[in-house]
């Protein structure tokens, strides 16, 4: 066994060693939560809020959307998005609700039909065919109307989104 | 004892000022015409713009709860604003605005901040009297006086004479100052604790479970939660919340609802901690491995649901208990050692965990364990287990989905596939849990880790931190119990001894009672003694490290330093988890609301409390999830 003062430096050596991580983790929060009190709107905390409600519908900003339907923005009114599989780098309009299906922002889907956001019937089974073949049952259901008692029933073997977005077009010009 | 009770009183007033958040003002508010008053109220919701006077046609006076400069810019910036009075529009501050109350986070802040005002007076009295050297007999004198808080601070620093000479007679590894280590200990874990508690109260409560609940505890008469026909058997909770919903106002009532989850997360890192009692730096850099991984475990996180705390405060309960029964016994020990487990068990079955863990203390001669209160254990257990089965007939096969191998089946399926001889896969569902708090794997029953690895071919960092910190630690601990359990063969049973067979005994009775379904947060009870454990078998590793030769020191040491690291790394994830439970429950105020308003439209009770919980869910301040690079958000699995 060793004794003396060598044996104190490598406990003390050691205590430092295994405690560090924790120390370094206590002290960065500690550093990160005093900064959060003192600048909450730093960028280190504050993702930049969407600038448009399309911006905001395709990064699944649910807050920004939130506030700007409040403040009078359409749910229904089309919104000019790029989608690289439907028109390459060309701006195409589509219905707001259809964009975030196919983008998979499910909690933007419920917000946008609590406020009213529809599309045609047969793209909205489409929208709820796609959220189901995607294991978004409660979101199919959402969309799906009287298709909620067949699970499955009646879609295409595979909806894709840019399947979806090639009717969004239609439906935008068409009001 | 005086310098933690004169710490508490300076650090309370602090803390209670923190919590409850800055007083308000009063300013007036010109709104552009036309505003309506729908828009105009939801525009005072969002300003946190409380009892609103009409003065003239457009302006009106207001309490501003917010004074945030970040509300203030959003009140001057807003187009529907025409012009404000009490507000410093270039700085966005406050200008000459008259202060009013503190009613950021609660409608009683300001009788809290009393309160608390006066419990830190109490408390800085008594650490005088304490500290008082006549306080232990015969008269005052500065001279003495001076000369004991010399004696003190020389203990606090350099440890005590007594201390030294224990550090010389055994194993050197320095000098003992538990008072220091100790203290040194809760501060390096404040951070972790103050941030989550501050998290869990400035988190809305959510719509989903919450408002259910509190239509129930308002509507049902108390006597139905002591019923055993429901499989879910919390009476406790229910009769708490139903007396916290007296209370009357709605902000003091939320607040207190989040205290129940805030308050036993304070006590049990406070009694574990104290229970540890590290003596010397070696005992606090373990003890402070030990706290990361009561934080960082996935049975802690997955309880600490703001309005679900029943197995938070059955861990609590479980520290406590454990702590009693490692002392020598007093004539209050039985009684508060029952009650301990009483309470735990009305919060939640899972608090039934305690009585075999009294039952192995006995058996194991803990000191304040005595063969009455085993006995006493042992009825307990009987009789619930007896009052719930004579309510069993109603119970489903299975209460919720359950996952098995790679994925989840649906409880109606269960029921199909295994109703006919559920018992493998509630074996299943048992070892699952128990699985899940060694090795982090499965979760819910589905082997996530493995699937990604080989299945997906995508090793997700966050999963790989916790199956490895787990595995390692495990061994760890199993390496040192066994030892202790050798040495109880030899018929000395060592506290370290008693707990390693008393984490086993959790482990397996939590096991047991998740046999319907495997989750998380069912593993709870048994992570306070694994944590526990874990103090012990970093301690004894390190113990060894520091003997070891030179060759071998570097690699055992990267080892208990990458375990360390990655504990820690779960307990900012849990810090994490929080934030994102915060987010989630505020989406819920957002996207589910018109959809529940139209669904439960029928149902009044339920209607007025989402009216009334609207703005509290909204709130903009709620905490959010911290942007961290993509790299650390990987690690903390904040992304998969």
């Amino acid at each position: 066994m060793r004794t003396g003062p060598t044996n104190r430096l490598r406990t003390r050596l050691v205590a430092l060693l295994v405690a560090a991580p924790v120390l370094v983790a206590a002290v960065g929060i500690g550093v990160l939560e005093t900064w959060r009190v003192v600048a909450p709107e730093s960028m280190w905390f504050v993702t930049m809020p969407s600038r448009s409600f399309a911006e905001a519908v395709t990064v699944g900003d649910t807050l920004r959307a939130y506030e700007l339907l409040l403040a009078g923005q359409d749910a229904n009114q089309a919104i000019a998005v790029r989608d690289p599989g439907v028109g390459a780098n060309t701006a195409i309009a589509v219905r707001p609700l259809l964009w975030a299906v196919a983008r998979e922002r499910y909690d933007m889907v419920l917000m946008l039909l609590a406020f009213g956001a529809r599309v045609d019937p047969e793209v909205q089974r489409l929208a709820s065919c796609f959220a189901r073949q995607h294991g978004n049952e409660v979101v199919a259901q959402a969309l799906g109307g009287d298709d909620r008692a067949q699970p499955g029933g009646g879609c295409p073997a595979a909806v894709t989104g840019s399947l979806l977005l090639s009717t969004g077009p239609k439906a935008a010009a068409g009001g | 004892m005086p310098v933690a009770l004169l710490l508490c009183a300076l650090a309370f007033p602090i803390v209670a000022r923190v919590v409850v958040g800055p007083r308000g003002a009063a300013i007036h508010v010109r709104w552009a015409q036309p505003l309506d008053a729908p828009m105009r109220q939801q525009l005072e919701a969002r300003f946190r713009l409380m009892d609103g006077q009409r003065m003239d046609s457009s302006t009106w006076r207001y309490d501003l709860a917010d004074p945030s400069t970040e509300n203030i810019r959003r009140i001057i910036s807003d187009a529907a604003v025409e012009d404000t009075d009490g507000l410093d529009r270039a700085r966005f501050s406050l200008g000459a605005a008259v202060r009013t109350g503190r009613r950021l986070r609660s409608g009683s802040g300001d009788a809290i901040v009393f309160a608390v005002d006066r419990v830190a007076l109490v408390l800085a009295a008594l650490a005088a009297i304490v500290g008082l050297p006549g306080a232990s007999g015969g008269a005052f004198s500065w001279k003495r006086a001076g000369a004991t808080v010399a004696v003190r601070v020389r203990s606090l620093t350099l440890g005590t004479p007594r201390a030294a000479t224990t550090s010389a007679s055994a194993l050197d590894l320095g000098p003992v100052r538990p008072r220091l280590w100790t203290a040194v200990t809760l501060a390096a874990a404040a951070p972790f604790v103050i941030t989550l508690c501050v998290t869990l109260w400035e988190t809305p409560i959510p719509i989903s479970e919450a408002v259910a609940l509190f239509e129930d505890v308002l509507e049902q008469p108390l006597a139905l939660f002591w019923s055993p026909n429901d499989t879910y058997y919390r009476p406790l909770f229910h009769v708490a919340l139903a007396a916290l919903w007296r209370i009357g106002d709605l902000d003091a009532t939320l607040g207190s609802i989040k205290l129940l989850t805030i308050i036993p997360i304070v006590v049990l890192v406070s009694v574990f901690v104290w229970h540890l009692r590290p003596r010397t730096a070696l005992d606090a850099a373990a003890a402070l491995v030990a706290v990361t991984v009561l934080i960082g475990s996935a049975g802690f996180r997955d309880n600490l649901e703001v309005v679900l705390p029943y197995t938070i405060v059955g861990m609590c309960m479980a520290a406590i208990v454990w702590a009693i029964l490692e002392r020598e016994p007093r004539r209050w020990t039985c009684a508060l050692v029952v009650v301990c487990a009483l309470v735990a068990i009305g919060f939640k079955e899972q608090g039934l965990v305690i009585l075999p863990v009294i039952v192995v203390a006995w058996w194991s001669r803990a000191p304040g364990a005595t063969r009455g209160l085993a006995i006493t254990a042992v009825f307990i257990g009987v009789a619930y287990v007896a009052f719930r089965l004579s309510g069993s007939a109603a119970w489903a096969p299975f209460e919720q989905d359950l996952g098995l191998g790679f994925s989840e089946i649906d409880r109606r399926d269960a029921a199909a596939r295994f109703g006919a001889f559920p018992y493998w896969i509630y074996a299943y569902n048992s070892a699952s849990t128990i699985s899940g708090v060694l090795f982090s794997e499965p979760s819910r029953g589905v082997f996530q880790a493995v699937r990604a690895f080989l299945v997906e071919r995508d090793p997700q960092p966050g999963l790989v931190v916790d199956v490895a910190s787990s595995c390692v630690l495990t061994l760890l601990i199993a390496g040192w119990g066994l030892r202790g359990v050798a040495a109880a063969r030899r018929g000395e049973w060592s506290p370290e001894g008693r707990l390693f067979l008393a984490t086993v005994a959790a482990l397996l009775a939590s096991g047991a009672l998740s046999f319907n379904y495997s989750r998380e947060r069912l593993g709870g009870m048994a992570v306070v003694f694994y944590a526990m454990a874990a103090f012990h078998a970093v301690r004894a590793a390190s113990s060894q490290l520091v003997q070891v030769a030179r060759v071998r020191l570097g690699s055992v040491a990267l080892v208990l330093i990458l375990l360390s690291a990655g504990w820690s790394i779960r307990a900012i994830a849990t810090l994490e988890w929080a934030r994102g439970h915060s987010w989630s429950n505020q989406r819920e105020w957002f996207v589910m609301l018109p959809e529940r308003e139209i669904s439960f439209a029928r149902r009044p009770t339920y209607q007025r409390l989402l009216t009334s919980m609207t703005e509290q869910g909204r709130v903009p301040s709620a905490p959010r999830p911290t942007p961290y690079p993509d790299w650390f958000a990987r690690l903390i699995g904040q992304l998969r």
